[in-house]
């Protein structure tokens, strides 16, 4: 379960959210909504642990019951995947999933794994591709995998899908929510878009903080 | 702008940077007359103190480039991307306006024989450094501010920083994330600067001369000895020095190479070993300590200069030729970026990348066949030589990141080229002009080899009186040349810093 706990975000001493709290189940999607400049890029900065000093931040965040807040982005065990899929450009395709995958996969169980999700996300022969040659979806869902396979106990989307034309988003849409919905861990999504709210889910208003 | 005058703007161009760099066919010619010679290799060769020499330059310049990358990556791996970085960015120039021979002078102050450190400690006593060890390690700090400040303006870039983000979230540490995101990104860029930093401390004569080894010296300042000599047999061993340092360039820049390549391919495929924890301490200390030793140098020179001051003449020296050659080198970088070549211009990076030596000398060769030596005007157009491919490597990166989509609506509103320069580009690199024209200024100010060599001794600064006294000079005269050495530079950091800040709060978009 993830929880935010009365977090007050200020930028100088103008407050930008003020005691925002919520809760996530496992498996469950929050998504929430704000128009552009309602701080959502900078609670999930904050979220992820990589706020910028210009930010103060008081307040807790619970990872199934372990506070996370006080660590580095590194021992959080929350994934992101921002607008931009942010794939190394050094590395190919298979490559950038290889290297998410956890340390107890063996050394000869890496390629095989990584060439079964590629092709279950329908991106079979992509191994060796190099991440520019990628259209937007493509590195979208490359990014997803990436973040997916690392086995986070939380994940964070940041507009995954603004950046994709509106054929292209529906489809990539649909996608991902299936591929979460068989991992029971809590995503919390913002958005500026009500199209990306999925059915059913819980949606909260940031400007209900500001 | 009407074409007459474009191209009339081009050929000035040109011209000046032919003026600037006509001394590279003369230094080539110094270089390879006499290296065809088995004769001349020979005699070289069987010099006695070419192996001592050889061994201290080799030794001081793996000691200062790799202790210089080693502290910069240090840095970056423990602050980059936090507050903690940008405190540093803001306190490098306390550092980076340290000229060489102002910091090597501190450190012979304090650590060499009855130097401050041996007054106080009686107890200690210094160690005989034959091998140029000093030299490297006091190199290996002031060039990790030089790399520091390169790799700022590298990882300014936004997306890297997300990428790091992304990184570190799939649970890798701080040390595996500049293996495999920071130094990859980095490396493109920052080779370059490492090449002039492994040239620039390769054919150091000035710093040799004040902290390195003696006898023999580096072979850099040994190259010198012998250039400066009457005699033609040394002058050739000297040229064959020279030539020797390049090729050492040449060897390490190859090995380093290789080792780069074979690294990569090695550490290509991680194997998902997540290792979060990175001692943050080591890190943080270097970056509090490496502005810091900028201030404590200019405490330690103000204390000892107590109430000497340099004579009038050198600071006048150092201070119009700095004013003059980076006001003129602007003009010139300027021009360059807008009416120069867009492509094949790596020519103009060559005196950052070669020794410095043959190109003064190539310097001195043309002014003794111009009967122009010992002029004011000549140390200025010899100081160029290094000035505008300084201030060119921070001009253009920022050149590149102007906005084409900007120029093209400034051309539909009907506006000429040249008023787009004035009006739209110019203005926009305003910030990063100041920070050339700081940099510009502290290259001139830091010039030893063309100020001596062209000057002949009649156009003395701080830096060519601060050598001289270091081999004997009374301490409290020799503090207060390098006090005043250093001053002048922060002096206009400082002026160029305040002028960026103030533009930077009436225009937010130029910060």
């Amino acid at each position: 379960m993830l929880q935010v706990q009365d977090l007050t975000l200020t930028l100088g001493d103008t407050p930008l959210l003020r005691r925002v709290n919520f809760t996530v189940q496992p498996g469950e999607i929050l998504t929430l909504m704000g128009p552009s400049g309602s701080g959502k890029s900078t609670l999930f900065a904050w979220m992820i642990g990589a706020l910028g000093g210009e930010f103060r931040a008081s307040g807790g965040l619970w990872l199934n019951e372990r506070r996370c807040d006080l660590l580095p982005t590194e021992k959080r065990r929350i994934g992101i995947l921002f607008q931009d899929a942010l794939l190394f450009d050094h590395l190919s395709v298979g490559e950038n999933l290889r290297l998410a995958l956890p340390v107890t996969v063996g050394r000869h169980e890496r390629q095989p794994q990584v060439l079964q999700v590629l092709e279950q996300a329908g991106l079979i022969d992509f191994y060796a591709r190099d991440p520019a040659t990628l259209s937007g979806g493509q590195r979208a869902r490359v990014a997803l995998l990436r973040a997916l396979l690392a086995q986070p106990d939380a994940l964070l989307l940041d507009e995954p899908f603004s950046r994709l034309d509106q054929q292209l988003r529906n489809s990539f849409r649909q996608w991902v929510f299936n591929e979460l919905q068989h991992r029971q861990i809590p995503v919390v999504q913002v958005t500026h878009d009500a199209d990306d709210v999925p059915s059913g889910a819980r949606c909260l208003q940031l400007e209900n903080w500001r | 702008m009407a074409a007459p005058l474009r191209y009339a703007l081009i050929t000035l161009c040109w011209g000046m940077m032919l003026i600037i760099y006509l001394p590279l066919l003369p230094a080539a010619g110094i270089l390879l007359t006499p290296a065809f010679s088995l004769f001349h290799w020979q005699q070289l060769l069987s010099d006695p103190q070419l192996a001592q020499a050889l061994i201290a330059t080799l030794i001081s310049t793996i000691i200062a480039v790799s202790g210089a990358l080693l502290l910069t990556l240090l840095v970056i791996a423990t602050l980059w991307p936090s507050p903690g970085w940008q405190r540093l960015a803001s306190r490098l120039p306390w550092l980076l306006a340290l000229p060489h021979v102002a910091f090597a002078t501190c450190a012979l102050l304090l650590f060499a024989e009855g130097g401050e450190l041996y007054r106080l400690l009686p107890i200690l006593s210094p160690v005989q450094d034959s091998y140029g060890i000093g030299l490297g390690l006091v190199l290996a700090i002031k060039e990790s501010g030089f790399l520091l400040w390169v790799c700022w303006a590298i990882l300014g870039e936004r997306r890297l920083a997300e990428q790091t983000v992304v990184f570190k979230s799939l649970g890798f540490g701080r040390g595996q994330c500049l293996k495999h995101v920071i130094l990859p990104a980095l490396m493109p860029s920052l080779s370059i600067a490492l090449l002039a930093t492994t040239a620039w401390t390769l054919s150091v004569v000035d710093v040799a001369i004040i902290i390195g080894p003696g006898n023999p010296p580096t072979l850099a300042v040994l190259a010198w000895q012998w250039l400066n000599s009457g005699s033609p047999d040394d002058q050739t061993k000297g040229a064959l020095a020279c030539l020797l340092l390049l090729a050492i360039l040449a060897a390490l820049a190859g090995i380093a190479r290789k080792l780069w390549c074979g690294w990569r391919a090695y550490s290509a495929h991680p194997d998902g070993c997540r290792k979060p924890d990175f001692p943050t301490v080591p890190g943080k200390c270097v970056a509090l300590m490496l502005p810091l030793s900028g201030l404590i140098c200019t405490a330690f020179l103000a204390y000892l200069a107590h109430v000497s001051l340099p004579a009038t003449n050198t600071v006048n020296h150092s201070l119009w030729l700095a004013l003059l050659s980076a006001g003129l080198g602007a003009v010139v970088c300027l021009m360059w970026l807008e009416w120069g070549p867009v492509t094949h211009q790596r020519w103009v990076d060559f005196p950052l990348l070669l020794p410095a030596l043959p190109l003064a000398a190539g310097q001195y060769q043309l002014a003794l066949y111009g009967w122009f030596d010992g002029l004011f005007s000549t140390v200025l157009w010899g100081h160029l030589l290094w000035v505008v491919p300084w201030m060119l490597f921070v001009l253009r990166p920022a050149w590149r990141r102007i906005d084409s989509r900007q120029v093209v609506l400034a051309q539909t509103l009907g506006w000429t080229r040249g008023r787009i320069f004035l009006r739209l580009k110019c203005p926009l690199i305003i910030r990063p002009l100041l920070s050339a024209l700081a940099v510009g200024f502290s290259v001139s100010i830091a010039q030893y080899l063309p100020t001596q060599w062209l000057g002949g001794g009649r156009v003395p600064t701080l830096t060519t009186e601060a050598v001289a006294l270091s081999s004997g000079g009374a301490t409290a005269t020799l503090a207060a040349q390098a006090l005043w050495q250093l001053i002048l530079p922060m002096a206009f950091f400082l002026m160029t810093a305040l002028i960026a800040r103030w533009i930077g709060h009436l225009r937010r978009g130029l910060r």
